[in-house]
């Protein structure tokens, strides 16, 4: 090599050396830059008002069980002071099976998560919206009385979709871990959901993370949203 | 000397090589934590927009009934409002419940099997999963009414179990749901079958007056009720 060669040869070497150090530096600099330090706080502040905005629907929530309870009993005292005893069941019997009742009973409580690590592709390893409403049909077999996923009461109006990372039940979105309570015969129940190709076949080879216990008197909430806004497309075909 | 020269300067070249491919990697990953907070952002501000929404809705709705206990406590003595408003609760748990007989507008989508292919479980889940995700009030399939608890179970020659009755196909789907809600799910269907009318005719729908009939048998689900 002459030393002409290794002249040029260093040169370059040098000019390479020196861009890559000046991307470094602009790298580094826009890492710690005011506009990273804000997205950071933008995060956070937007996690903080969703909690709060979260605890606020809670307590609303909470309040509004408490008028609608006090608001159907002072309707049955009426109907019953009355003396109209048949309207008040068939009332009763309606609001049971349309799941507008809070129900106790014994059953099992099944919970769901994501694989706790990725093997191989992320989607395989993630509970999907499909495999929530698969397993609701599973424990439909067994012929339940009352189902709620994350204390959301399933009734006939019930979608089970896919939000972004989070599943939309009744209007409301709910992330993992799902917790499906179930009042009904225990072993059908438990029978069913174990055997069903969904946990063999899916959950199982996924590792999507899942557990089911038997538990007594178990507390399925009522349905809580509007039903206004369920019905306002139906009209009775009055017999 | 110059071989010593030659292994220095291809250990610098190897290094550089090194780093180079180093702050390739880094200036990469860089750019995907910013995509990924920027998609954070968005999810979070979507979640916060569909919170405050609910919030909205459970105060409007707490207001409401608020305003009926006291209306109540005023129209004790009115029977006939009292008659009006338990009779108009009964039919909003009727209709929910799948009691009654129902109409309105909707769709009817038509299944049916070309070269008689399997229509699995899975399948009509996720239909009626789409139909309720348009806010569908009233469905039915081939005439049994969809309730909170039915079960859909493929059995052997392809008949498929709905609230304890078997089915075969074709199958015919119903569904009241809200005028405005309509063109949506129309589109949604065509989008969702698309890949699958080699194996299966379909048909959809549009009807201005569709009937729904209540559950075929009530004992079935008044036996759980205690």
């Amino acid at each position: 090599m002459r030393k002409n060669d290794k002249k040029n040869v260093l040169l370059f070497v040098f000019i390479i050396l020196g861009f890559v150090l000046a991307i470094q530096f602009r790298s580094v600099m826009s890492n710690a830059s005011e506009e990273e330090i804000s997205t950071a706080q933008t995060i956070e502040s937007l996690k903080q008002e969703l909690e709060r905005e979260k605890l606020i629907g809670d307590s609303l929530r909470e309040e509004l069980d408490e008028s609608i309870i006090e608001r159907d009993a002072i309707l049955r005292n009426m109907v019953e002071e009355r003396g109209s005893e048949g309207i008040t069941k068939e009332w009763e019997k309606a609001r049971i099976l349309a799941g507008l009742t809070e129900v106790v009973g014994d059953g099992v409580v099944i919970t769901l998560n994501d694989a706790s690590e990725i093997i191989y592709r992320v989607s395989d390893h993630v509970l999907h919206d499909y495999s929530l409403y698969e397993v609701l049909n599973e424990i439909k077999k067994a012929e339940p009385v009352a189902i709620a996923v994350n204390n959301e009461r399933l009734i006939s109006t019930t979608e089970i979709i896919c939000a972004g990372p989070t599943t939309r039940i009744n209007r409301n979105r709910y992330a993992v871990p799902y917790e499906i309570k179930v009042i009904g015969d225990s072993k059908k129940i438990r029978e069913a959901f174990l055997n069903s190709s969904i946990v063999t076949s899916e959950f199982i080879p996924n590792n999507i993370r899942f557990q089911i216990k038997d538990e007594k008197d178990i507390i399925i909430p009522k349905y809580s949203g509007r039903i206004d806004v369920l019905i306002n497309a139906v009209e009775v075909v009055e017999e | 000397m110059n071989v010593i020269r030659v292994f220095t300067i291809t250990l610098i070249c190897l290094l550089i090589g090194t780093m180079m491919s180093w702050q390739y990697k880094s200036i990469d990953n860089n750019n995907r934590l910013v995509s990924s907070q920027t998609t954070s952002i968005l999810t979070l501000q979507e979640e916060l927009i569909e919170q405050q929404r609910i919030n909205e809705e459970l105060e409007e709705r707490l207001k409401e009934i608020n305003k009926e206990i006291n209306d109540y406590a005023y129209a004790k003595d009115d029977m006939e409002k009292i008659d009006k408003t338990i009779k108009k609760e009964m039919r909003e748990a009727q209709i929910l419940a799948g009691l009654v007989d129902v109409k309105g507008k909707g769709v009817e989508i038509v299944i049916d099997s070309i070269y008689g292919f399997k229509f699995y479980e899975y399948d009509l889940l996720n239909i009626i999963n789409q139909l309720r995700s348009w806010e569908a009030q009233a469905i039915s399939v081939n005439g049994e009414r969809i309730t909170a608890l039915t079960e859909f179970e493929l059995v052997e020659g392809n008949r498929c179990k709905i609230n304890g009755n078997y089915y075969t196909m074709p199958y015919v789907i119903k569904a009241i749901l809200p005028s405005e809600n309509i063109d949506y799910l129309v589109f949604m269907l065509e989008d969702m079958f698309e890949l699958i009318t080699r194996y299966y005719d379909i048909d959809i729908q549009v009807k201005e007056e569709i009937l729904i009939p209540k559950i075929k048998s009530e004992g079935a689900l008044l036996k759980y009720v205690y």
